[in-house]
């Protein structure tokens, strides 16, 4: 990832150009004017397999490479960039196709440590057939920079996975090590799954991917001898098929309570839904100009899914006036004044410059030539709350459009706060109305019943588990985002303890996962003098109250606890360390310059401390 | 049951009722405005008089009118059928109005800069003169702007034309209506332009030009007008009035009466109603028409016969005072507990030094006697309040970091407010926390729930 350079080399007439990301693609655009007359030109790009993470953010660059390549019909790419572009293809599937030299042949890529050696066969199809090569003795001389390097790999792209699956498994066993506690969805945690599905089988058997399916196989044997042992090797085989099925039962299950996939009716929100419908219809249906609808709700409550299926219902109806949809997130504008820009852009499909844009806009709505029919339109804002400047001009115009007559316009805003009309200008306010939808947290019930229904087919949760998550998280936000998560984390749990059904201890687990602070473990895993500086400010704090501690003070109790266990204690200057790398992990927080004379608070919960170390040997008796 | 199912006609009335709420209908005459348009036309007429120069008597100073107003109380409407009006008379006597007249008409929210302010109304004259120009104004118009001019230079040029514009005589007379004027004096630079709008329609300066200043609040004439009475240029001011109970209800009944027997469907006591309710709050006609449609679409969807008392009075609670009590009902459990631990904190000052003295040991003797009463209730002693108020109820009590969440989320709803100490602003921990809502409504609630009942109850008492 340091070296961003790219280097073109041309057979003929070799060319070496170096620098920055920025210029290379202009600068190859020139190259190829220029040797656009000579017939056999090669292009030789060498990547570092990191680059790929560079291509997914330079995405219109890597076309105009492209497209050059294919232009000049250059079919000889090599090495690393083809890799690399595999890879870039899995990210953009519309990004032309390339073919490599070396399609039947055999990849070689060198990283440039000359540590590993990375194999390809017939690289056609990536993510089924490459495999890569460790010597373990290598491995062992250069542990730490391996495990960076396939963190690395591992983050920046789930299809390595299936290579990584194939390195020996003491290496992916020291990368479990580093990674204590695997969050839900990070690819070190499918990793896991991997090697489990691995270390079954045969050490040596090839892995197998997820969702293959296994050849059944003949098992009937006619001679009387060997009976016995087919019938278990039989039964083995079935036990096997039946895991399979349950493992393809379990992804299908967390697919579905992906947040990304959003069904086709939303429970529960009903009432709110036939709001918002019956406002876009009459809005548009009974030309009833002059309207703005203000939507409020806590996050993950269903708020944006709940307007886009109201809109998409009404644009399927056949008899019903077509009308504008307009969907403009306020959090991704550059400033609330690019409201104007963006707005006349989809509305007219031209661009224009900021500052003639609200002239633009006013003239558009409050045109009287009856004669140029407008369609409607319908504007939907979400995050409402973020168009709020200082004088709340364009919050101010957003809702003066809708009322001049003829603009055939509504407007709905979308956002978190409940009292948002009641922080803006009276006269806003007046211009805003009166009627509001408000999105309230979702309830236990409704929790089970959107889980449930996403579920409905699959049979894999016990009624218990779901009552359980759906309790938990109705108890502390009621966001329906949440939910979806712990359920989704819980399905992985029970994968990794190979049982049929999830149960409510995995349940249990993946809350304790979510909404439990990974402080215990990181206060575990402290240096002993760490543990001991932490400790000695909970203890202070406990006896003498208050929430500071100043450093002379804790300097004091932490001589007094070394002594008492016998512990050689460290001097100022280093404990002086020591507290400043457990501010750096936000552990506590320090305040004031001159050392001795520092706030000490603690970040985390003095429970949370006494907690973990309770069963280590100085502390038993400590608290 | 017969009863219940309303006729087609009733229903049909119903929804023309609901459509003439609608903001842009329009309506025939003004009512309860007569006064305000009387002297805007009249100040539309004399200063016509003054710069047509047919009478030599200075009946008017200067050629400006300024009218404040709290929103929705007619402003902007009033002026345009006052204009309207001006118009028509202007049109029936020739002899006497010979001048034409020319209207320019801008809301000033929709300007982002000064300069832009001036470029729009040079833009907006010339489209409307472009046939007959004078050889003066056509230099004024069509002179090309320098490219290279920096942006107070142009700023002053543009201040030049302008200036240039008002003195001269054309044929026509400009009448320059500025809605939400007082946006104007926001940008910091430029504070000037107003003044200088206000001089170049003075007595000495304008010859062509009048200016109507239109503005929400009232401290923005307290301001302006020493100001402008210095420099002789103080306009004349109207004050719009909040419309009284029989006022709205008036207007309430005009906008409904082409509709026959309109009381059947809408009783004149839910008109009563509303019109009290709005004159008590804020005298907004809006929100009266908002309410009024929102009341007959209830009866739509209900399919009721007509909009009665109770009706109304519903709507009323429903949307211009909701109670808190239905939102505090559908808060998460543990949201509940922080909130009603907030409001015990901020009750009993007592409990707060406590808390702060006691982190989380509840099992200690306590020593020392509380001296001084802190009342600033911080994130930590709520956080220390909290977890032994979980402990005391037996509840999970949750982590540090889905705390802070939870408080923000609170904060979201409007509960609470979160507000930064000056000196320590990393610390999230010393937060000042402030209750928004009012302690006895939330009170009320809490004791109705289950488990927090014991608590509540007893501090009644």
């Amino acid at each position: 990832m340091k070296k961003q350079t790219v280097q073109i080399k041309y057979k003929q007439k070799p060319n070496q150009i170096k620098g920055n990301k920025k210029y290379y693609s202009s600068v190859l655009i020139k190259e190829k004017k220029k040797e656009k007359k000579k017939e056999t030109t090669k292009i030789k790009l060498t990547f570092q397999i990191g680059d790929f993470a560079l291509l997914k953010s330079h995405k219109t660059q890597v076309i105009q490479i492209t497209q050059i390549i294919k232009e000049e019909k250059q079919n000889f790419v090599s090495g690393r960039y083809f890799i690399a572009f595999n890879l870039f293809k899995k990210i953009y599937p519309n990004a032309p196709k390339i073919k490599s030299k070396y399609q039947n042949e055999l990849i070689e890529i060198k990283e440039s440590s000359n540590l590993a050696t990375l194999q390809i066969f017939k690289t056609e199809k990536l993510d089924k057939k490459c495999k890569l090569h460790f010597s373990e003795k290598k491995f062992l001389k250069h542990k730490n920079h391996y495990i960076s390097r396939f963190r690395f790999l591992l983050e920046s792209n789930q299809i390595l996975l299936h290579e990584i699956l194939e390195t020996p498994q003491q290496i992916a066993i020291s990368i479990l090590e580093t990674q204590k506690t695997p969050t839900a969805n990070s690819p070190r945690y499918l990793l896991h799954q991997g090697i489990q599905t691995r270390s079954q089988s045969n050490k040596n058997a090839r892995i197998r991917l997820f969702n293959e399916v296994p050849k059944k196989t003949n098992s009937q044997t006619n001679k009387n001898s060997k009976k016995r042992k087919a019938k278990v090797l039989f039964q083995e085989k079935n036990r096997k098929i039946k895991s399979q099925n349950e493992v393809n039962s379990f992804e299908l299950a967390r697919e579905k309570l992906q947040i990304s996939s959003i069904p086709e009716t939303l429970p529960c929100r009903e009432s709110e839904m036939k709001q918002i419908y019956s406002f876009i219809k009459k809005s548009v249906g009974e030309n009833l100009d002059g309207r703005c609808l203000y939507i409020s709700g806590m996050p993950g409550t269903g708020k944006t899914a709940t307007v886009h299926e109201a809109t998409t219902r009404l644009q399927k109806k056949s008899k019903f006036p077509k009308f504008l949809l307009i969907q403009i997130n306020a959090a991704k504008l550059q400033t609330p004044q690019h409201l104007y820009t963006t707005l006349y852009e989809k509305i007219k499909n031209k661009k224009i410059p900021l500052t003639k844009a609200p002239d633009a806009l006013a003239n558009f709505f409050g045109s009287k030539n009856q004669k140029e029919k407008k369609q409607y339109m319908i504007l939907i804002i979400d995050e409402l709350d973020l168009l709020v400047t200082r004088n709340q001009k364009v919050v101010y115009n957003l809702f003066d459009w809708p009322r001049i007559k003829n603009s055939r316009l509504s407007v709905i805003g979308i956002s978190n706060t409940m009292d948002l009309p009641e922080k803006l200008l009276p006269k806003i306010q007046s211009r805003l109305g009166l009627v509001h939808v408000s999105f309230q947290p979702y309830s236990r019930e409704q929790i089970t019943q959107i889980v449930s229904s996403r579920l409905a087919s699959l049979n894999i949760f016990s009624p218990d588990a779901i009552e359980l998550g759906s309790r938990k998280i109705a108890a502390v936000s009621g966001d329906a985002r949440r939910a979806l998560e712990v359920f989704r984390r819980a399905i992985e749990i029970a994968q990794m303890d190979q049982k049929d059904q999830v149960l409510m201890c995995h349940v249990s687990k993946a809350i304790q996962e979510m909404l439990v602070s990974g402080y215990v473990l990181a206060i575990q895993n402290l240096s002993l003098h760490e543990k001991i500086a932490i400790s000695s400010i909970v203890k202070e704090l406990n006896v003498n109250g208050g929430v500071f501690v100043e450093t002379s003070i804790l300097f004091q109790r932490y001589l007094g606890f070394c002594r008492l266990y016998q512990i050689e204690s460290v001097l100022i200057p280093s404990f002086a360390i020591i507290l400043n790398n457990l501010s750096n992990s936000r552990l506590i927080l320090i305040e004031g310059k001159t050392f001795l004379f520092q706030k000490i608070s603690l970040n985390v919960d003095p429970e949370d401390v006494q907690n973990a170390l309770q069963e280590e040997e100085p502390f038993k008796n400590f608290f | 049951m017969t009863e219940k199912i309303p006729n087609k006609k009733i229903s049909q009335k119903l929804i023309q009722i609901k459509k003439s709420f609608n903001n842009s209908t329009q309506v025939p005459n003004l009512l309860c405005r007569e006064e305000e348009e009387k002297t805007i036309t009249n100040f539309l007429k004399k200063s016509y008089i003054r710069l047509s120069q047919k009478s030599k008597k200075k009946k008017i100073k200067n050629l400006s009118l300024f009218i404040s107003g709290l929103p929705g109380t007619g402003k902007s409407y009033t002026v345009q059928k006052s204009i309207q009006k001006f118009i028509q008379k202007t049109n029936k006597n020739p002899k006497k109005y010979d001048k034409k007249l020319q209207i320019v008409e801008m809301n000033c929210m929709q300007i982002s800069d000064p300069r832009s302010f001036y470029q729009k109304i040079f833009k907006d004259l010339r489209l409307q003169n472009n046939t007959i120009l004078q050889q003066e104004e056509t230099e004024i118009f069509y002179s090309t702007d320098d490219e290279n001019m920096d942006f107070e230079d142009e700023m002053r040029y543009l201040q030049m034309k302008f200036q240039k514009l008002t003195t001269l005589t054309p044929r026509k007379i400009t009448i320059l209506i500025l809605d939400e004027i007082d946006t104007l004096s926001q940008f910091r630079d430029h504070q000037e332009l107003l003044y200088q709008l206000f001089d170049c329609a003075s007595q000495k300066n304008s010859k062509s030009f009048i200016l109507l200043g239109i503005a929400n609040n009232l401290e923005f004439t307290d301001k302006l007008l020493p100001i402008l009475f210095e420099r002789g240029a103080n306009p004349l001011t109207l004050n719009f009035t909040t419309y009284s109970i029989d006022q709205l209800s008036l207007l309430i009944k005009q906008r409904i009466s082409p509709i026959e027997n309109y009381e059947e469907v809408f009783h004149p006591q839910a008109i009563e109603l509303c019109s009290r309710k709005i004159s008590k709050t804020t005298g907004d006609i809006r929100k009266a028409f908002d309410l009024c449609r929102e009341c007959a679409n209830y009866a739509i969807k209900q399919k009721l016969n007509c909009v009665t008392f109770q009706v109304m009075f519903a709507m009323i609670n429903q949307l211009v005072d909701p109670k808190k009590s239905n939102l505090i009902d559908s808060l998460p459990l543990q949201q509940k507990i922080v909130l009603a631990s907030i409001v015990l904190l901020s009750k009993n000052p007592n409990l707060i030094f406590q808390s702060e003295q006691i982190p989380f040991d509840s099992n200690r003797k306590k020593t020392k006697k509380p001296k001084k009463v802190e009342h600033n209730l911080n994130v930590n002693i709520l956080r220390n309040y909290y977890i032994s108020f979980c402990k005391l109820k037996k509840i999970d009590s949750i982590s540090r970091q889905s705390f802070i969440e939870l408080l923000d989320k609170l904060e979201g709803s409007g509960m609470i407010k979160l507000t930064q100490q000056k000196k320590k602003k990393s610390n999230i921990w010393l937060n000042k926390i402030d209750l928004i809502t009012e302690l006895d409504e939330l009170e009320f609630c809490f004791s109705k729930i289950p488990f927090l009942e014991d608590e509540f109850n007893s501090n009644l008492k």
